[in-house]
């Protein structure tokens, strides 16, 4: 008989209203995920272990840097086992034994992960875009210095195409609410608080 | 001398001062990914153009305010303002989603001024009390309360399957450990990595879990939820109040005494008040947790403000700051050169009684200014999630890098919410790794320390000691039942 299996309560899918229960696909957990996540979690476990061992040991074994790692990693790995018993137990062999290239497919199939991936793609980009070009305009006038960096800009950029694929208003829109939100946002932390943004400064 | 400080507290300009610091400190513990923490090392600067009660005050405004902040963002867009808001972002952001965010909102402001009263007359009434079962907190206990934390947090948090929880937990105590080890030097999991001896910071970590995730997760979806603007009653009927006052005095004398030990801080205070609620809750109450409960909403709010007072405990006495904001606030006494310990009532004579009342003042103007604040922040959050998400990623950015002005912070938050999705999409909970990398410096020093001590002893000394066997013993029963549950339930 197959245990019950329910998915945890996660702080992104309690409640009914959540996407998790309306999907109810890959976004709730299963038996071959479960399994599959056991066995990188125990592969992870062993090496946390295995560089542990390998710390220099200055003083007793008692102050070792390594020992509470290495405690953490080997009860990491007793979880992982653990985890990957249950899985199998609920039939999670058969479920990855369908074949990984099928959660593959089923991934992109599915519209929402596609936007996801290019959610995650404009965020890396916009993140490594902020460190790599770096300049600081300003703007001085009789009362007060008016900055802009780098960071506004590529902020009003990203935000723009951003609110332009998942708000979907039209451009012009989307680019005054991106400008206004970037600089209001530069100003209250630069002017009020006194704080470096990134990049730009 | 009392009646001194009283009247100083009162004067117009420190009400304004006050005011001004606790409307910040709500704005900014509202923004998602801003922390109580930020802002007070942040806003310290700000302090230190002020005179000494003047700085005081703002920073006891901005202490109060921000951390009743982070309930605004967790009930209304499922983000944590504050680590220790994270089980007000389980229960309150489900009424939210059923359209009583106003009142879940109205009753963590109840929750947190009732909260924060009770660790204020807690410190003034029982400070010998406290302070001398709180220094019975040594590095066995500490490291004990430390792992309590983290396993009750992973099983509050992962429903059915603590393990899930604990898995989670456990991954965030091995970020932990990224680093120069406290006591030898020794650089742990830094791969010769300059910038990792530093250690991993978890404010990036926070808001990359659980800003970063959320984003992720919630503005692809074709239909977002939505949050529905009709604000409804805010302030909480008095009858339901008295309903929890049981739980809201066991939350708040567990928020404060938690609070009175060093390092242990508002995170642990708000999980443990919030397991402990659970299961002191009568069964139809019980069956509300995780589904959207207000005496959940009460147990937490109760426990994390009633912190505020216990840990400003150790801070005013010993010169031991209870938690990472009332170190701030240690700071900025210090850049006024006022030094703190067991002789401030001889050094500073009646600034310990300025600092209650300022606590008190900074109480009842939070209580007021959150209930003006609930209407405008509902109709603000209750924005389609596909403008309002967008928006919160330049923040996150901003929030990763403010505090070290290092980039690497922001790596490290990018990485931290690829994380967070991934653990999300399989099923594992976020708030254990993250209360486990705030919690595993202390964890890790205070097992070496207390080993060490225990050296060439026989285990009947480390059971000698009443409260850290206790703890052992609360320990292993979390587990147990975290383990076992399921199969009594069935």
């Amino acid at each position: 008989m197959v245990p019950e299996y329910k998915s945890p309560v996660t702080p992104g899918n309690q409640g009914k209203g959540s996407s998790a229960d309306k999907a109810g696909r890959d976004k709730r957990s299963t038996p071959a995920k479960d399994l599959a996540a056991s066995a990188v979690i125990a592969a992870f476990a062993v090496f946390v272990m295995l560089i542990a061992l390998r710390m220099p040991k200055p003083g007793t074994v008692y102050t070792a840097p390594g020992l509470l790692p290495f405690l953490t990693g080997l009860t990491l790995l007793i979880m992982a086992v653990g985890l990957g018993i249950r899985s199998i137990r609920a039939g999670g062999v058969r479920g990855l034994l369908q074949g990984p290239d099928k959660g593959v497919r089923d991934h992109f199939a599915d519209i929402e992960n596609l936007r996801a991936l290019l959610l995650i793609g404009i965020i890396i980009i916009y993140v490594i875009v902020t460190e790599q070009i770096t300049f600081d305009l300003r703007f001085p006038t009789d009362f007060f210095v008016f900055y802009f960096s780098s960071y506004e800009l590529i902020s009003i950029i990203t935000l723009t195409l951003v609110l332009r694929i998942f708000w979907r208003a039209a451009l012009v829109r989307c680019f005054l609410v991106s400008a206004f939100w970037a600089i209001a946002l530069a100003s209250v932390f630069r002017y009020a608080f006194h704080i470096l943004l990134p990049g730009g400064g | 001398m009392i009646l001194d400080q009283i009247l100083v507290t009162l004067s117009p300009y420190m009400l304004f001062i006050c005011l001004a610091g606790v409307t910040l400190g709500i704005l900014w513990g509202a923004m998602p990914g801003l922390s109580t923490t930020m802002a007070m090392v942040l806003l310290i600067g700000l302090s230190a153009g002020m005179g000494q009660n003047v700085a005081i005050m703002f920073m006891l405004g901005v202490y109060t305010g921000s951390v009743f902040g982070g309930a605004i963002s967790a009930v209304l867009i499922n983000i944590p303002g504050t680590p220790d808001a994270v089980p007000t972002m389980i229960e309150g952001h489900t009424l939210a989603k059923k359209g009583q965010g106003g009142l879940a909102l109205g009753t963590a402001i109840a929750a947190s001024f009732l909260g924060n009263w009770m660790g204020i007359l807690l410190l003034i009434a029982f400070i010998p009390v406290i302070l001398s079962l709180a220094l019975q907190f040594r590095s066995w206990e500490m490291f004990l309360l430390a792992m309590w934390g983290i396993a009750i947090c992973g099983t509050m948090s992962s429903g059915e399957l603590p393990l899930k929880g604990w898995i989670s937990g456990w991954i965030g105590l091995i970020v932990a450990f990224v680093g120069l080890d406290a006591i030898h030097g020794v650089p742990r999991y830094t791969f010769g990595s300059l910038i990792l001896e530093d250690g991993i910071s978890y404010v990036p970590v926070l808001i990359g879990l659980f800003g970063l995730t959320e984003i992720i997760r919630v503005l692809p979806q074709k239909n977002p939820y939505i949050i529905p603007a009709e604000v409804g009653r805010v302030v909480p009927p008095l009858r339901s109040l008295i309903k929890y006052s049981r739980a809201a005095i066991r939350s708040g004398l567990l928020g404060t005494v938690i609070g009175a030990i060093p390092g242990a801080g508002a995170n642990v205070a708000s999980f443990l008040a919030y397991d402990v609620g659970k299961r002191r809750a009568k069964p139809e109450e019980r069956a509300k947790w995780g589904k959207g409960s207000y005496e959940a909403i009460v147990c937490a709010e109760v426990a994390n403000n009633a912190n505020i007072g216990g840990s400003m405990l150790p801070t005013l006495t010993l010169g031991i700051p209870g938690n990472a904001p009332a170190a701030a606030i240690l700071a900025a006494l210090e850049l006024k050169n006022v030094v703190v310990g067991p002789a401030i009532q001889i050094e500073h004579p009646g600034l310990i009684y300025f600092i209650y009342f300022g606590l008190i003042i900074a109480n009842f103007l939070m209580y007021g200014m959150a209930i003006a604040l609930v209407k405008p922040s509902v109709k603000l959050f209750s924005l389609p999630r596909s403008l309002l998400m967008p928006l919160i990623i330049p923040l996150c950015v901003i929030g990763a890098y403010a505090v070290n002005q290092n980039y690497f912070d922001i790596y490290v938050m990018l990485g931290a919410g690829l994380i967070g999705y991934l653990l999300h999409r399989f099923g594992f909970p976020l708030a254990p790794l993250v209360l486990a990398v705030i919690l595993g410096p202390l964890a890790d020093e205070n097992l070496r320390r207390a080993l060490l001590v225990f050296e060439n002893k026989s285990i009947w000394f480390v059971l000698s000691r009443p409260i850290g066997t206790i703890l052992l013993l609360v320990v292993c029963f979390t587990f147990y039942d975290g383990l076992f549950r399921r199969k009594k339930t069935k």
